[in-house]
């Protein structure tokens, strides 16, 4: 695969024709085109998104909410500028108290709830994800049990970053490298952006005690050492001599195993949320958490098969199984076909 | 923080183009990126037309403009100043510039 395709299909293409431009890195004249557009395309999605982000964040500030933009958004201002990293949506956090409010804030602002998906709100082609947690332990509730994340302390830390692109309440560095290398297991490692989001949160001078304090705290050393070890052995990117792999206790032969299929069968791998339940303690505590990611409550696999009509739900159960059996006989044929 | 359309010279001419304060510009690898929140449009500059919006938020005179552009592309005076004007005229086509007499509000940066 050239280079292009690889940034087409990673959503880096902005990031690629940027470094280009200003390196002075000659581009091969047909490839131009198809750069530019997409460098385009993303900065003037981004652009309008934080633009009506700001003007939502300074209604709700005056409405009482207090709202705290997440990675990716609150990233953009570590990219060289907004054409260099695409935007899904836009994940917001909100204190627990606050949701319902939050959701008849943005409904009076135009925005409509996605059917289903409790906390998804879109309007005009922005789309907003409300959070409580920085594990969506609200859908998945094992994954607050999988890591302990104290939400008071990320409030207390939280703080106001005024930049060109973005003026709003975040994530201190700190929690900001932990929520991505959650947010990365959580998907498998699917996205090269998170790892530059990492990459770039890494450069920004995080405190790496506070880092170190914070992960042993809530119980996601394991995350961040796996994110830190696919860093420096599978994209070779050195990691920080301040806290480096070494540190961590050595990773299991599964782990590492998992890791190397992770990296080998990347971006069609699934077995970040199996990698993640070896944070949670014993036996028991692995076979809960993979229970209810495999099989969720109701209102969450309603989500997965979201044209099943509710009186179906039982059904649900059924399809999901035989959805997963697909699913992992595709994973086993790619891990046998990777070795 | 003015360009002027002619005479080398701005401010209360009544020809002078000012860039409007109320839009947000960013500026990009190959030019820049203006959305206007009003109109809710995008428009995108290239390098020349990012030149001469710089130019008119900052108060450059179009001659600077016509200058800076030689220094930087190696063009001659002719083709610069005809790329500066098309540029003015987009800009002012899409309503991204006020004349000087409207834009007595607007505080000089």
């Amino acid at each position: 695969m050239q280079l292009v395709d690889v940034a087409r299909f990673e959503g880096l293409e902005g990031l690629l024709y940027r470094h280009c431009a200003t390196a002075g890195l000659e581009i091969p004249s047909q490839y131009i085109p198809q750069l530019k557009l997409a460098y385009r395309q993303v900065a003037e999605q981004n652009c309008v998104a934080l633009a009506k982000l700001e003007e939502l964040l300074r209604a709700a500030a005056s409405d009482g909410l207090e709202v705290l933009v997440l990675p990716g958004a609150s990233l953009m201002p570590l990219y060289p500028d907004v054409g260099c990293r695409p935007m899904d949506d836009i994940d917001l956090l909100v204190s627990p108290g606050q949701m319902s409010a939050a959701g008849t804030f943005l409904r009076a602002c135009g925005f409509e709830p996605v059917q289903r998906h409790e906390g998804l709100y879109t309007n005009e082609g922005l789309t907003l994800d409300l959070h409580t947690d920085l594990v969506n332990g609200d859908r998945i509730q094992a994954r607050s049990s999988a890591a302990h994340i104290d939400m008071s302390e990320v409030w207390d830390n939280a703080r106001v970053q005024a930049t060109a692109e973005l003026t709003a309440l975040t994530l201190c560095l700190e929690d900001a490298l932990l929520y991505t290398s959650l947010h990365a297991l959580r998907h498998s490692f699917r996205r090269l952006t998170w790892f530059v989001d990492f990459h770039l949160l890494m450069k920004a001078q995080p405190d790496w005690q506070v880092v170190e304090h914070k992960v042993r705290r809530n119980n996601a050393t394991k995350s961040l050492h796996y994110c830190l070890h696919y860093l420096e052995n599978h994209l070779s990117i050195p990691v920080p001599r301040a806290l480096t792999t070494a540190d961590f206790p050595a990773l299991g032969l599964v782990e590492s195993f998992l890791l190397q299929q992770l990296s080998r069968t990347r971006p069609e791998s699934e077995w970040g949320e199996v990698l993640w339940s070896f944070s949670c303690k014993g036996i028991a505590g692995k076979v809960s958490f993979l229970r209810e990611f495999l099989f969720p409550r109701p209102e969450v696999l309603m989500q997965v098969f979201p044209r099943l009509p509710v009186v179906l739900i039982p059904l649900a159960y059924g399809l999901r199984a035989f959805q997963l059996l697909l699913r992992g006989s595709r994973q086993l044929g790619m891990l046998a076909k990777s070795r | 923080m003015a360009v002027a359309e002619q005479g080398g010279h701005s401010g209360g001419d009544g020809n002078s183009l000012w860039a409007r304060s109320d839009v947000l510009y960013r500026e990009l690898a190959d030019g820049g990126m203006i959305y206007d929140s009003s109109s809710k449009q995008v428009h995108h500059l290239n390098e020349t037309a990012a030149l001469v919006w710089r130019a008119c938020q900052r108060g450059a005179l179009i001659t600077e403009v016509v200058d800076e552009l030689c220094a930087r592309y190696s063009v001659d005076e002719q083709t610069a100043t005809k790329d500066a004007h098309a540029a003015v005229q987009y800009l002012s086509a899409g309503g991204l510039l006020i004349r000087s007499a409207s834009a007595s509000k607007i505080p000089p940066s």
